[in-house]
Order: C-alpha cells, then sequence, then structure tokens
C-alpha cells in the first residue's frame, strides 16, 4: 500500500513517557500476531482444519498446491534451500513443477488466473443463459440458484477487465448490472470503477480480496472464497444445467472461486435469502458459528460487605439530576430544569423501591449459576480497586431507585441539544452514571461537560500536593484545586477529527480514537494527555474500554484490523484481522472475553480476546456497519448499517433474530435500558424509537434454542414492537445512555 | 468518452474537461489519445478518493461530504490534500454555458492582501453549548417549543377534512404517547376484535393547561401591556395550543359579543390581537374554528358603534386591523368546500347596500372588501360607488348629522381613494374626463380622478395585506402601540384615558370537566349593526352549513362574479408562499 511509509514513520517516532516500566501482559500470546504491531492476520498463521462440504473438492486440491507453491516461492526467494528441498520431497512436486512458480509478486499471481483464452463474445453469452435458466426455474429454486448470479457477474467481468477486453466488459457490465439485486449497487459502483487491468493491479478495491482468494494464494482453507448456503436440490439442478449447456466459463466460476455450503432441507424463498445476503464475501458458513461463544456475564463481585462510610452523595451522582427532584411532578419544575441545564428525573421512582431491590439480589443470584458464563479465570481481569468498589455500591444503590421499564411504563428521555455544533460534532459519549458528557470534534478537539452542579475541577500543582494529610478522611477532596472549577473543559492534542471517546469506569481517564491514526488516554485529573498508542496505521475509527476496570480497550479502524490493548502496553496484545474492509466500531462483550466488530465489507464479526479467534461471523447487512451494542444479559448483538436497518442477532449460535426497518437514515446510537427490557434506537432521522425488546427475545428464550437458521422470515421483521417514538425538532441523535435509574438520554447536534 | 446513459457506474471525465484543465496548466494541444487516457485514469483515481471519503463522512455521522472528507481520503493514500477549499456551506461552483458546451467552475477572485489585512476581524462564531429539555416523559413528548408541534399542521388539516382519520389513528396512537385528546374513556387495544364506540369528545386539559389559559387570558385583556406582549407571543410560538384552541376561540368570541355591546374599543382591541396571534401560530390550523373566529372579527369590522365616543375614540384601525385579519383568514382557509370567502363577501354585500346600514359600518365594509384583494374591488365596491357618493354627498352637504357621521364620510373618501381609484384608473381608458367619471360615479367622481391625477398609474393595487399604517394608525397614537409593535398588526392603544381592566366577561368555567361538542356545532351569530337593523348570519364550519352556501340562484349580477372570484383566490394562494 502507497500511504504504509508515511505512517511508518509516524509510528515509530512514537514517544510513549509513561511506558518506563512496561509489565509483561498476564496473558496467553502465543496466538497473538506479534508484540511489533504489524497487522499479521491470525487466520493466516492458523491452518484451518475446516472441513469442506459442499462439491468443491477439486478446487480445494489445487488451491493447497498453489498455496504450497507459493511457500516454496518464498523459501526460494529467501534462499532457504534445505527447507525447500524437504518440502518438495514432501509435498512430490516435480522439478518441471517447480519451474512453474509463481512470479514475485503475489498480486500478479494472484490475477494471473484470470487470464484464459475463451472467446470475449462468450462471456455476455454464458451469462444471459444462466441469467434466463434462473429465470425460468421453478420459484422454489429460483432465489437460492440466483445467488450465484452476483459472483459469477463480478468474476466474469473481472476476468474480462483482466484480459483487456475492455469495451467488451463495459459492453458486459453495463448489459448486466442493472439485473443484479438492489442491495449490491455499492458494490456495483466500486466494482464499475475498475475499468482497466492496471486498476484490478494497483486497486485497494474489496473486489482485489475476491479475486485474490481464487487461488489461494494469500489465504488457505476457505476463507475468502465467496461463500453461498444453497439445499442440496438446488446445487443439483445448477449443476446438471451447468453440464448439459456446457458453460464451461461459469462451471469454472462455480467450482473454483464459489464455494457452496450445501445444507439439507427446503431451498429457502426470496425473503429468506435476501436477508442474510449482503456481506461482500457471501454468506457466513455453518463452521463459522459453530464454537461454542460463552455469552453469559461474569459473577459480580460481593459488595454487601463493602459498606460505604458516606450515604450523602445521591446529589452528586443522581442519574441526570438530584433526588429531590426526581420526586416533583409538574410541569413547572420541568421547565424550570430544562432552563437551568440539570433536568430532574420525574419518574416517581421511590414507589415499591423496596420490591425492586429484592428482585435485584434475585436477579443476581441467577447470574452467578449462569451455565453460558466464562470460567472466571479464562481471562485474566484486573483485581477490583476501592474505586471502583465504591462506584459498583454507588451503582447498586442507585439501581434500587430505578423505574422498572416496561412498554406499559416508557422511560421520560431528556434531550441534550448541542448548539451550534452543526457539522462539527462527529461524537457525543456520556460517563456510565451519566454525569459527564464528552464530545469529540472535527476540529480535533475533545470537550467535556459537566452535567451535575459538581464541576469539574483539576488537581493541584506537585508542591501543593506534598502538604497535604494523606491519611486523611477527604483526601481526594483536598488534592482538587478549588480555583479550577469550570462546568466544562476542553482537551487538547489530536491533529485530526476525532472519531470516539469513551470514559473508563472509574471517570478518571477518557480514550479518544482519531484520524491522526492515534489512541489517546487522558487524565481526568489532571485533564492532560497521559499516553499516546501508536499501532494503526490509518485513521482509528473506534476506540472502546473493557467494562471491567478499564484495564482493557479495543480499537477498531481502517486498515482493517481490530486491535485489543491494555492501557500499560504500547504496543496491542491481540490483533484480529480478518475483516475485508474498514473496521468501523467495536465493542465489549459485558463479561470483556469477547469483542464485537463491524466493518464496511458489511459483515459483524465476534472475536475471542482469548484465542484472538473469529468466533461469529454475521451476515446480512446491506450497508456498512455503524453501531453495536449488547444487550444487558450478554446473550444478543444489536447492530446498525448505513441501510438503516438495525438487526438483532443472537450469540449463542449467530442466527439473525430480528430486524426492525422503521429507520429513515443512519442509526448511529443504540442503548438498552438498565434491566434491559426497552430498547432504544436513534439516528440521523432525528427520531428516537422504543422497542419492547422483552417480547422480541420471548420467542427464543423459551425454547432454549436460540435463533432459527436460517432466519423465520414470517418472524423476523420487529417493527410491530414499537412502543415509543419521538421526533426531534431538528436534531439528528448521536447518543443514548440509560442512566442507572433508567432516565434515557439522548443528546446530538442542532442542524441549522 | 463519458458514457451518458451509464449512472453513478462507469462514468467517465469528460475529454473535453481534461483539455480544459489541461490548458489551465498550461498544457496547450494535448492530443485526443493523451486526453482520453488521462480521463480515464483520473476518473478512476477519483472514485477511489471519494470512496474513502465516504467513510470519513459516516464515521463524523453526517450526509454531507466535505472537502475535508476528501482531504482525510487523500492523506490516507499519501497525497498532499489539496489546501484551501475549506467552504462552511455548500462549494459555490457556477455554471457557464456557451458555444455548445458547458462548464462548471469555481469562481476565485483575485483579492488585494490589502483588503485581507485591512478587513475588520470577523465576528467570532457563537460558541457550542448544551441545552437540555425533556423529549418525552414517561413515555408522553410535552408539548413545548423545543420539541416539534404533538400534532402537525397536515394532521390538523386532514383531520378537518376527514374526521374519522382521527378514530383510525387513535388505535395506533395509544400507547405510544402521542398527547392527542383521548376519545372517551382510554380502550385498550389488547384483542382486535374490540368494537370501538365513538363517544362524545371530551377535552380533558391538564392542570398546567388549565392554567396557561387562565394566565394567557388574563394578560391578553388585562392592562399591563408587557405581559400581554409575551402572552401574545406564546399565542403566536407555543406548539401546543392544539388542544386548547376550542377554549381560546370560545374566548373571544364571548368576548367580542360582549364588548361590542359595551362598546369597549380597547379590549376588542386586544380581542384582535389574539386572533391575530392565533393567525400566524405556524402549528394551527384554525378551520374548525372559524364559524366562532369570523362572526367575531366580521363584527369588528362593520358593526356600528365599537366604542363609547365614535367622533373621538379611532375605531377605524380597529376597522381596519380585522379587515386585514378576514383577508388573511380567507387567504389561509378558503377552499372550494366551505367558501369562506364568498360568505364573507356577502357579508360585506349586504351591509354596503342596505341604505339603512350606518356610515361606519359603510366603511367597515368597504375596508373589508378592498383588503380581499382588486378583483373584489372591481366586482363590489365599484358599481356601488355611486350610491354611497350619494350618501356621502347627503351627509356632508346637508345638514342634521353628527360629527360621527361626518367623520365616516371623511373616512370612507379616504379610503376610496386609496383603494379604489387606483383600479378604477386602470381599468377605465386615460381618455376619461371628469365628466365621463361624473355620469358614472356621480359625487365620487373627484375624489376618483383626483387621485389618479395624483397617483401616476404604476401604482400597484393594494395587495391583499398590504401593510397601511400609514393609513391605519395615526401618527399621534403610533407611540403608545410601539412597545407591542412587533407581535401585533399595531393596532392603536386608545387614548381613552379610562380603559376598564377588568373586562366584564361571561363566565368561564375553566376546568376539566368543560365538555364542548366540537364537532359540527352550529350556531347563529349575530351581527349587531344599530338599532332595530340586525341581521343573523348562520355560521358552522365545513359540512353543516351547505344549504346555506349553495342556494340554487344567486341574484343575477352576483353569480358569476362569484365564481369568477373564487378562481382568482385560488391562484394567488396557490402561489403564496407557505400554502
Amino acid at each position: 500500500m502507497e500511504g504504509q511509509g508515511m505512517y511508518d514513520n509516524r509510528a515509530s517516532s512514537g514517544f510513549m513517557p509513561h511506558q518506563q516500566n512496561q509489565q509483561q501482559v498476564p496473558m496467553d500470546t502465543s496466538n497473538s500476531a506479534g508484540q511489533n504491531g504489524l497487522p499479521v492476520p491470525i487466520s493466516a498463521i492458523k491452518t484451518e482444519d475446516g472441513g469442506t462440504v459442499g462439491g468443491s473438492g477439486a478446487s480445494g486440491e489445487r488451491s493447497e498446491k498453489q498455496a504450497v507453491m507459493v511457500v516454496l516461492g518464498f523459501l526460494k526467494k529467501h534462499n532457504f534451500k534445505q527447507t525447500e528441498e524437504w518440502l518438495k520431497k514432501e509435498a512430490q512436486i516435480t522439478e518441471s513443477e517447480s519451474k512453474m512458480l509463481p512470479s514475485d509478486t503475489d498480486v500478479q499471481s494472484v490475477l494471473s488466473s484470470y487470464a484464459s483464452d475463451e472467446n470475449p463474445d462468450e462471456y455476455s453469452s454464458s451469462y444471459f443463459q444462466l441469467k434466463s435458466f434462473i429465470d425460468s426455474s421453478l420459484d422454489t429454486y429460483k432465489y437460492e440458484v440466483g445467488q450465484i448470479l452476483w459472483p459469477v457477474f463480478v468474476h466474469l467481468y473481472l476476468e474480462l477487465v483482466y484480459n483487456s477486453h475492455e469495451v467488451k466488459a463495459s459492453t458486459f457490465f453495463s448489459r448486466f448490472s442493472k439485473m443484479q439485486e438492489t442491495f449490491y449497487e455499492a458494490d456495483l459502483v466500486s466494482l464499475g470503477t475498475i475499468m482497466k487491468k492496471e486498476h484490478l493491479i494497483n486497486s485497494e478495491n474489496p473486489f482485489r480480496i475476491l479475486s485474490s482468494s481464487l487461488t489461494g494464494v494469500s489465504k488457505p482453507g476457505n476463507s475468502g472464497v465467496y461463500v453461498v448456503r444453497m439445499s442440496r436440490e438446488a446445487l443439483s439442478l445448477l449443476k446438471r444445467f451447468l453440464q448439459e449447456k456446457r458453460l464451461k466459463l461459469i462451471q469454472n466460476i462455480v467450482q473454483d472461486r464459489i464455494f457452496v455450503e450445501v445444507y439439507d432441507g427446503i431451498p429457502r424463498g426470496k425473503a429468506a435469502a435476501h436477508v442474510t445476503a449482503g456481506h461482500i464475501m457471501g454468506e457466513a458458513l455453518r463452521h463459522d458459528n459453530k464454537t461454542k461463544v460463552y455469552y453469559g456475564l461474569l459473577k459480580e463481585p460481593d459488595l454487601q460487605n463493602f459498606q460505604m462510610d458516606e450515604d450523602d452523595d445521591d446529589a452528586g451522582t443522581g442519574g441526570g439530576g438530584g433526588d429531590k427532584d426526581s420526586q416533583s411532578k409538574t410541569a413547572d419544575s420541568q421547565k424550570s430544569d430544562a432552563t437551568t441545564g440539570t433536568p430532574a428525573g420525574t419518574q416517581s421512582e421511590k414507589s415499591s423501591k423496596k420490591k425492586k431491590s429484592k428482585k435485584e439480589w434475585m436477579t443476581n443470584k441467577k447470574a452467578k449459576n449462569d451455565p453460558n458464563a466464562p470460567p472466571i479465570t479464562r481471562m485474566p481481569l484486573p483485581e477490583l480497586r476501592d474505586i471502583d468498589k465504591i462506584e459498583k455500591a454507588k451503582a447498586l444503590r442507585e439501581s434500587a431507585k430505578r423505574v422498572t421499564l416496561s412498554p406499559e411504563r416508557l422511560p421520560s428521555v431528556c434531550f441534550y441539544t448541542v448548539l451550534n455544533g452543526d457539522q462539527q460534532v462527529t461524537f457525543i459519549k456520556w460517563s456510565e452514571d451519566g454525569t459527564l458528557m464528552g464530545v469529540g470534534f472535527a476540529s480535533s478537539i475533545i470537550r467535556i461537560w459537566s452535567l451535575t452542579p459538581a464541576k469539574l475541577k483539576k488537581l493541584k500543582q506537585a508542591t501543593d500536593l506534598q502538604d497535604i494529610d494523606r491519611e486523611a478522611d477527604d483526601v481526594l477532596v483536598r488534592m482538587m484545586d478549588d480555583r479550577s472549577s469550570e462546568s466544562d473543559r476542553y482537551l487538547r492534542g489530536h491533529s485530526g477529527a476525532v472519531y470516539s471517546l469513551d470514559f473508563s469506569p472509574d471517570k478518571l481517564m477518557l480514550l479518544s480514537s482519531s484520524e491522526d491514526t492515534s489512541i489517546r488516554l487522558w487524565s481526568l485529573l489532571t485533564w492532560t494527555c497521559l499516553v499516546v498508542y501508536k499501532g494503526h496505521l490509518f485513521p482509528v475509527w473506534k476506540a472502546v474500554f473493557s467494562p471491567h476496570g478499564g484495564y482493557y480497550f479495543a480499537s477498531a479502524g481502517h486498515d482493517r484490523t481490530a486491535r485489543l490493548w491494555a492501557t500499560d502496553t504500547p504496543q496491542p496484545l491481540r490483533v484480529f484481522a480478518g475483516h475485508y474492509s474498514d473496521v468501523t466500531t467495536i465493542v465489549f462483550h459485558p463479561n470483556s472475553n469477547y469483542v464485537a466488530t463491524g466493518s464496511s465489507d458489511r459483515s459483524v464479526r465476534l472475536w475471542d480476546c482469548v484465542s484472538g479467534n473469529c468466533v461469529r461471523l454475521m451476515t446480512g447487512h446491506k450497508g456498512s456497519i455503524q453501531t453495536l451494542c449488547f444487550s444487558t444479559d450478554g446473550r444478543f448483538l444489536v447492530s446498525s448499517a448505513t441501510d438503516s436497518k438495525v438487526m438483532i442477532w443472537d450469540m449463542a449460535n449467530g442466527g439473525l433474530l430480528t430486524m426492525l426497518h422503521s429507520h429513515k437514515a443512519n442509526v448511529y446510537s443504540i442503548a438498552f435500558s438498565k434491566e434491559g427490557s426497552i430498547l432504544a434506537t436513534a439516528g440521523l432521522d432525528n427520531c428516537v424509537r422504543l422497542w419492547d425488546f422483552m417480547k422480541m427475545i420471548e420467542d427464543v428464550i423459551s425454547e432454549e434454542g436460540g435463533a432459527t437458521i436460517p432466519p423465520d422470515v414470517k418472524k423476523i421483521s420487529g417493527d410491530n414492537l414499537l412502543v415509543g417514538e419521538f421526533y426531534t425538532k431538528s436534531t439528528s441523535v448521536f447518543s443514548l445512555h440509560f442512566t442507572r435509574r433508567n432516565i434515557l438520554l439522548a443528546s446530538g447536534p442542532f442542524q441549522h | 468518452m463519458g458514457d451518458k446513459e451509464s449512472s453513478a457506474t462507469g462514468t467517465v471525465l469528460f475529454v473535453d474537461s481534461i483539455k480544459s484543465m489541461a490548458e489551465s496548466v498550461g498544457v496547450a494541444n494535448l492530443e485526443d489519445e493523451a486526453a482520453k487516457e488521462l480521463a480515464e485514469d483520473v476518473s478512476y483515481r477519483l472514485k477511489l478518493v471519494v470512496q474513502d471519503a465516504v467513510k470519513f463522512m459516516e464515521q463524523a455521522r453526517r450526509t454531507k461530504l466535505t472537502p475535508a472528507d476528501i482531504d482525510y481520503s487523500l492523506k490516507i493514500k499519501n497525497i498532499e490534500p489539496l489546501y484551501g477549499f475549506q467552504v462552511d456551506t455548500s462549494t459555490p461552483f457556477r455554471f457557464a454555458s456557451g458555444g455548445g458546451r458547458e462548464l462548471h467552475f469555481m469562481e476565485e477572485k483575485e483579492v488585494d492582501i490589502h483588503d485581507v489585512v485591512g478587513a475588520p476581524i470577523p465576528k467570532i462564531p457563537a460558541d457550542i453549548v448544551i441545552r437540555s429539555h425533556w423529549l418525552a416523559i414517561e413515555g408522553r413528548q410535552p408539548a413545548i417549543p423545543e420539541n416539534p408541534p404533538p400534532q402537525s399542521i397536515d394532521l390538523q388539516r386532514s383531520e378537518c377534512v376527514d374526521p374519522a382519520s382521527k378514530l383510525a389513528k387513535g388505535n395506533k396512537s395509544n400507547g405510544t404517547g402521542s398527547y392527542t385528546p383521548t376519545v372517551g374513556k382510554p380502550i385498550k387495544f389488547k384483542s382486535s376484535e374490540q368494537v370501538f364506540v365513538k363517544q362524545l369528545a371530551t377535552h380533558e386539559l391538564s392542570v398546567e393547561q388549565q392554567l396557561y389559559y387562565k394566565e394567557i387570558t388574563e394578560a391578553c385583556v388585562g392592562s399591563e401591556e408587557t405581559r400581554r406582549t409575551e402572552a401574545l407571543q406564546s399565542l403566536t410560538n407555543d406548539p401546543g395550543l392544539y388542544e386548547m384552541l376550542p377554549r381560546l376561540c370560545t374566548f373571544i368570541a364571548e368576548g367580542v359579543r360582549v364588548n361590542v355591546v359595551q362598546c369597549n374599543l380597547a379590549l376588542l382591541i386586544y380581542l384582535m390581537r389574539m386572533v391575530r396571534a392565533l393567525l400566524d401560530n405556524q402549528t394551527l390550523y384554525l378551520e374548525k374554528y372559524l364559524h366562532e373566529i369570523i362572526p367575531s372579527v366580521a363584527t369588528c369590522i362593520v358593526s356600528k358603534q365599537l366604542c363609547g365616543r365614535p367622533e373621538h375614540d379611532n375605531h377605524w384601525a380597529l376597522r381596519d386591523f380585522a379587515a386585514r385579519l378576514i383577508a388573511q383568514i380567507c387567504k389561509t382557509y378558503n377552499t372550494s368546500t366551505n367558501n369562506v370567502q364568498t360568505r364573507i363577501t356577502r357579508i360585506f354585500c349586504t351591509a354596503l347596500i342596505n341604505e339603512k346600514s350606518p356610515l361606519s359600518s359603510v366603511y367597515g365594509s368597504i375596508v373589508g372588501l378592498c383588503e380581499l384583494g382588486p378583483e373584489v374591488i372591481k366586482t363590489f365596491v365599484i358599481p356601488k360607488l355611486k350610491d354611497v357618493g350619494d350618501r356621502l354627498e347627503l351627509c356632508l352637504e346637508g345638514v342634521g348629522h353628527t360629527q360621527a357621521d361626518k367623520a365616516s364620510c371623511v373616512k370612507i373618501r379616504h379610503i376610496i381613494a386609496k383603494y379604489v381609484a387606483p383600479i378604477v384608473k386602470s381599468s377605465r381608458p386615460a381618455t376619461d374626463t371628469l365628466e365621463d367619471y361624473k355620469t358614472e360615479f356621480g359625487y365620487l367622481a373627484q375624489v376618483l380622478k383626483t387621485q389618479d391625477a395624483k397617483a401616476p398609474s404604476s401604482t400597484p393595487a393594494p395587495g391583499i395585506l398590504r401593510p397601511t399604517p400609514q393609513q391605519s394608525i395615526p401618527a399621534t397614537q403610533q407611540h403608545t402601540s410601539s412597545a407591542s409593535k412587533p407581535v401585533m398588526g399595531a393596532p392603536p392603544v386608545p387614548v381613552r384615558p379610562t380603559t376598564p381592566t377588568t373586562p366584564t366577561l361571561p363566565k368561564f368555567t375553566v376546568g376539566s370537566n368543560v365538555v364542548v361538542n366540537s364537532s359540527g356545532l352550529q350556531q347563529q351569530v349575530t351581527i349587531n349593526l344599530g338599532e332595530g337593523d340586525t341581521y343573523s348570519v348562520p355560521t358552522g364550519s365545513g359540512m353543516s352549513l351547505r344549504p346555506y352556501i349553495s342556494p340554487p340562484l344567486p341574484r343575477a349580477p352576483c353569480a358569476p362574479t362569484t365564481r369568477h372570484i373564487s378562481v382568482i383566490r385560488h391562484t394567488s394562494a396557490s402561489s403564496a408562499v407557505g400554502f
């Protein structure tokens, strides 16, 4: 890649002042891809032993041989003579064969597979025959078989381009591009940019990956081949047709470049076939989602013994407002609160408080015996510090005052409008307790607002700190400089637009990622930058803290990788490589053992932080993924994409559970109420929507089975579960957050 | 070469564009072949750049691609960004064509460095601030200015046309927390089989709304001008008034009825200002309540007496103001089904024709008709000029008439000179002499002709809502009302020293148990035109009035003209902004 040089320099000149005593990360790193920060794909190191199910045995053999050839080429180039000999012997490769070693550049060799002597006129006619065959076939098989139309189209086109039949390619493209499914439009645009052989070689196009996989050069196994799932009957129908008509061209493509996973069962209809389509590389294989995922929650630490010595901190920590105010019910108080900037909760929260707190403990007990929870030692997690315990205890007490939400009892929504920030605000994030609001700007500035009367104070100077009695009870208060209190503060340091922010659970640190390829860790005590993490070579789209202790964090970037970091190490602990395009978003599982990533290749993946493997692949979105959010019980993942759809996935088996169509524009924020009964989504269509999540998962929970695969098309639409819809005047919604008392905070910039 | 029929895919820059670009950087004669190669390559690279730029746009949560996105996209391709294209608004491309060539270009003016250095420092952009409000309270969206109006104006309009739509919507909105009044008891829609029984609509106002109503009405008719200004501002801007509208309209109607009898000019003016505020409120659709509003406003135009001392008080301003209101109502709410304009025109005509109607009423009806536009003037006012002239002559030259009547005559002459004269002039050949005018218009010929001479023919005909402050507000009174000017259409504050502060209003129950049967209310509103000369105007909204509007054949001259006018109204309405 051309850009690499520039960013390499940047990365190597990285200066990390706070990293003198690096600790060895307490984690199994044997599988991780390099401490040197190179984006070596894990899947490339591991050899996959997944069995091929379909009828592409021949292609498997061929690609294996190709792979061996590439290794040989590598050995030869670097003069590993002996190894080369051994390999040749073992792989039984003759001298004549070894002369045909791939040329120096991988790309060349990859593309050479496109070289063909076929008559260019045949492409159009072959494709037309295939198309008319599918159109005329029985409705039962039509849509299943029809799935291959798109990959065949792409391959034929690329082949034409590669063989320099540019005019033919262009007519082929214009003739058949309109016949493709509408959701391939974005792909058509990028495919259309490739018009010459040179484009194919230089291209950073996702289609190069599609083609690179064909010969198996870069990736062994099945990864990288377009995947189509088809019922046995549909496949045999297709095969028979291809043999009868002697469509050599298409036969080759179907055999070598498309992986057909066969399943026994009834062929899918139109809706079912389309609902999981959309990923650049086709559908997920069954075996992609086979691994067991521990989606249960970790045991909550026992806080009953932990007594808090102060009992009067309600005013400071109340979710978006003071406790006393929350009792007020009239419009008068709302009005006055709205103007002062700290609206009060209006729900009559204290009612049936005792009952609820009991329930809380019940659910906690339940979680302890969750069979799906990972062993507590599976992923090394930091010990709880006192400050974490205090925070947790506070949260617990707050939760006792919480209103249990249901479709009959919807939350109050408090909207914080950012004025004069149109086109400048890029990201908004709330601290977990809803007292701080961080806003990232395109101008590279980060601004933190305090939403409570408590001001943001700075730590005193070191000389002053010496004088403080360290044994005093209020040492934390004394440490802060009262003269420096402000209601909002700036954090300056990035040199490009800030694309994401995240508060650490203890609210002492802030993580930010930016266009300048760096991730920065800020202290909210000194209000300065602590560490700059360099490792991504390209803009970092998202950085998030792990929910446990603020030690681990994960990032996702334009370099098509997601990374797992620890705050005390300058290099990533894991590099998750596998997406075919930008990793646009990342989120930690509530038990910190997994991260979920979304990409502009239109797939959602779940990665195991311990092994570094991809354990779930979910396809179905028709646009680049924008936001991800785990349900409170950790079992379900909600994703949204630029196709303005919201999808809910079951982590138990990676199946699609529900799809929500109501939004009219990109959804940029998803939130769950604290007890997980209400799902809130909002985005650029200036509307906050609330959904009855309990009803959504009712069937799945009761059946103990999980989402059906393939998804049940009749049940999949969740639009009847909409329970609330609140439009703003002209403010798009960037962020949603439920406070501990279940008041929904929303915010976004007002658009002029 | 550009492939015109293909859409976003496969488009390539035009060879000509490449050539002109080459020229601009000093390459004079680029060969076609080279240009073609370049075009293909450049478009390919452009597409790659844009492809990545879109990612930056998406990540910045925007829907508009900015130059900064392009810069970032270039940057990740290790290409130096193009500096100096930071534009806040859209890029100002200009379009030029000529000689069969079309060109989009950016206009770049040469700027003198001294101008830049010497220019005053631009204003600091407003700081980014955060404001909070309740988007929803326990699942219901409060009707505050920060939120969109609960009942969108389109919905209100469709409800007027098709009341059943509300019931259909009731099913859906139940539970989602929309703020519409529930019909009858809140019916739970658990089973779809439940039979929906339509009951009388009870409009229950919440405690806040009751308080608001009380405050607003007190402020509007009270003595404090600042409070009134605030109240009217609230009526003009508040999005949540939809539910209180029946009460407010009744308040206005009752208020007018009582105060006309008591000749309380000040209060009438206040009430008209309320009407104005409601009309100006962008979130309200008043059609349902026109049966209360129109009679009230019409009363303020044509009533015989509006104040205690007609010879001193400036009740003319009130009539002018109300006339403008009625014109505004016509403009906004006239449809082919409710025929508001036809009916209003008829009211004025009746008052104008009637020989016994007092001169003040004549003045009102002329003003009312004149505000409705030039077509109305032509059809209804000009034919009556002779009769009116006769009456004026009788009054001004004769004896036994009061000072008030004389003042009325002067006013009428004035208004005719202002509105009617230009139209008469434009509709008649320029060769007409004073004599010709005299035969046609009698006494008023002098006024019309001299006005012609004074005002050149280029004077535009008075528009429907042309503001005429210098006419309606005497200069002596302007200063008193200046404080409230932005809110109202500037009716004068009366000079009368003893303005009653507490109006005697009919008893009003402001409680949640008030039941208003809002659908199909039909009532007879009496317009008091003077002693012994009352006539009743049956009013109502929409359907209930049909028998009244469509008599088989109205009097001969009226029938074709009214139709003609309604056509005109339509065209002007369609061209009007906002409707």
